[in-house]
């Protein structure tokens, strides 16, 4: 962890005494409850501005606490603030940080935001972000581009991570064959979504595994298939889709803060108790597996 | 007299008007009428939220004072209060026993008045040809056609057709052209529309009457989609269309340029 925060806020006595503060009674207070998941609760809760305002002036500070900087993004995005804003404030940062463009990168499914020498692994979208992340300029890459299209679509019947693929991908690549089995593949998740009102009821419904990790990429390929095809039932269907993920499966945030915050606490306990599952692995999994970890952790005590 | 037909109303509620409407329509000497309708359980109760119970309430208060004042619009009477209407209530609509129900009285057609759901093909072959009265087919087939219908900027219809175990994909009996009504706005399109049913499906009756083997025109299935609820986003779009444009046809068949860019943050912004 770096400096106190408050040296680091400008000229302003009321301000920095203010985090001063906050860094003396809050922080330890938050702290004594070993309980991190609290910062989370508090960023989808209702947390109050002074600790939005904390938490954000950290992490551009240089937090050095990869679950803190998660949670700060959580806090931000809890309370309905665009954590993008803080991106510029966060250029200036080292490579240290590289999990936390990370994490935004995959809150937001954008490669743009991922750091250079990012494993490929850890792109959100596969070659294809690889792809739009060397801006589609050189052979090799449309190559691996038309690589994982066509991945994509011997998969497609089982991942919805495949069916955005295969539909980004057929339209940059220009292959009408492979679009079309996408649109077709997408038009069935729209009607088994729409038909049980729960993306579980893509489960079964339409062959597909419910990976609800995976969400964000079908309402981004429904959301393709407005705009190009002007079907607007897909945007109709990608809205709802928003809608009952933030209401049913994991509150705002969680998907990443869960993440973030399961490694963080890993490698600050030195746990070898293996991940429950890969950055892939469904949200909802990954905090249950947190509320697990977390129980187990109220008795080893943290930090 | 020779034997009247049988008509079967298929109904979520015993009190619903628009069968009322048609039945004190048709003639009792040529019509042998049956009301199958839901009954008022437990479980029907405990999905009514408090806000339709005001809005009920509300609206039979406002009833009451508008017949107290003789300012009362005339309303077609709950299908139950028609004289010479048989009720059969039962469970739910299309499940088993309503299904041998319907099966004996064997009608000569039925009507869907609201509340059927999906009907499954077991309840189609004995119900006779079910009736059900549309917008926009064979183009916007499923949930909130007469809005979707509207989004795209289609001519808006009146379609009455024949219900088939596929949404909305059975033959079209009758169609003709809904004229937009004034002061547009999604729920006024909606009520307007419903406004004309009864005479509709009266007259779709007769005509079935006439012509039981060849009224019906089937329609062209590589034509439309399913469509489902409207999203209230889209719907408020939709509504702020209407009050600007009021004349269908001249609406563009998609989301223009000026309605992304007045709309796009709220619109979009938590899926983009």
């Amino acid at each position: 962890m770096s400096g106190p925060v408050s040296e680091s806020l400008g000229p302003d006595p009321a301000t920095r005494a203010h985090f001063a503060a906050f860094d003396a009674e809050q922080l330890p207070a938050l702290r004594s409850r070993r309980d991190p998941w609290a910062f989370v609760e508090a960023g989808t809760d209702g947390i109050d501005a002074q600790l939005i305002a904390w938490l954000s002036t950290r992490w551009a500070a240089g937090l050095r606490d990869p679950v803190e900087a998660v949670l700060a993004l959580t806090a931000l995005r809890g309370a309905g603030a665009e954590p993008l804003d803080a991106v510029p404030r966060l250029a200036a940062l080292d490579g240290t940080h590289r999990t936390h463009w990370v994490a935004l990168a995959w809150a937001r499914d954008d490669a743009a935001l991922l750091p250079p020498g990012t494993p490929p692994q850890l792109f959100p979208s596969g070659a294809l972000t690889i792809a739009a992340h060397q801006r589609l300029n050189h052979d090799a890459t449309r190559a691996a581009l038309k690589h994982e299209v066509a991945n994509a679509e011997a998969g497609i019947e089982d991942s919805m991570a495949a069916v955005h693929t295969a539909l980004v991908g057929g339209l940059l690549l220009g292959d009408d064959r492979v679009f079309a089995r996408a649109r077709e593949v997408a038009e069935r998740l729209l009607v088994a979504f729409e038909t049980r009102k729960t993306a579980f009821g893509l489960l079964g419904h339409s062959g597909h595994v419910v990976d609800l990790e995976h969400l964000p990429l079908l309402r981004g390929a429904w959301c393709a298939l407005a705009e190009t095809v002007g079907d607007h039932r897909f945007l109709n269907a990608a809205l709802k889709l928003a809608e009952w993920t933030r209401s049913t499966v994991v509150p705002a945030g969680r998907e990443a803060a869960g993440t973030e915050a399961w490694h963080g606490i890993r490698a600050r306990i030195g746990s070898d108790r293996p991940a429950p599952a890969s950055v892939a692995a469904t949200a909802l999994h990954l905090v249950r597996a947190f509320h697990e970890e977390r129980c187990a952790l109220s008795l080893e005590g943290v930090g | 007299m020779s034997a009247r037909r049988r008509l079967v109303f298929l109904a979520g509620s015993r009190y619903s008007s628009l069968g009322g409407g048609i039945a004190q329509a048709l003639d009792p000497e040529v019509w042998e009428l049956h009301a199958v309708a839901e009954r008022v359980t437990l479980d029907r109760m405990k999905g009514i939220t408090p806000g339709r119970v005001i809005s009920k309430v509300g609206e039979l208060v406002k009833g009451r004072i508008a017949r107290w004042t003789g300012n009362a619009a005339e309303r077609d009477p709950a299908l139950c209060d028609v004289p010479g209407v048989t009720l059969h209530e039962v469970a739910r609509l299309g499940d088993a026993d309503c299904t041998a129900l319907v099966a004996r009285l064997a009608p000569f057609a039925s009507i869907n008045t609201g509340g059927c759901g999906i009907l499954r093909q077991e309840f189609l072959d004995v119900a006779g040809p079910v009736l059900n009265i549309h917008c926009g087919l064979p183009y916007t087939r499923g949930f909130n056609a007469i809005e979707w219908s509207a989004w795209y900027g289609l001519a808006l219809r009146f379609c009455v057709h024949v219900i088939e175990a596929g949404v909305d994909t059975g033959p079209v009996l009758h169609s003709e052209v809904f004229e937009m009504p004034a002061a547009p706005s999604s729920a006024r399109l909606r009520d307007a529309h419903g406004e004309r049913w009864a005479p509709l499906f009266v007259d779709a009756l007769h005509r079935l009457a006439a012509d039981p083997g060849g009224a019906a025109v089937a329609q062209d299935l590589a034509i439309g989609k399913p469509h489902f609820a409207l999203h209230r986003r889209l719907r408020a779009v939709l509504d702020a269309r209407l009050a600007r444009d009021e004349q269908p046809g001249s609406w563009t068949p998609a989301i223009d340029a000026a309605d992304l860019a007045g709309a796009r943050p709220d619109l979009l912004g938590p899926i983009l």
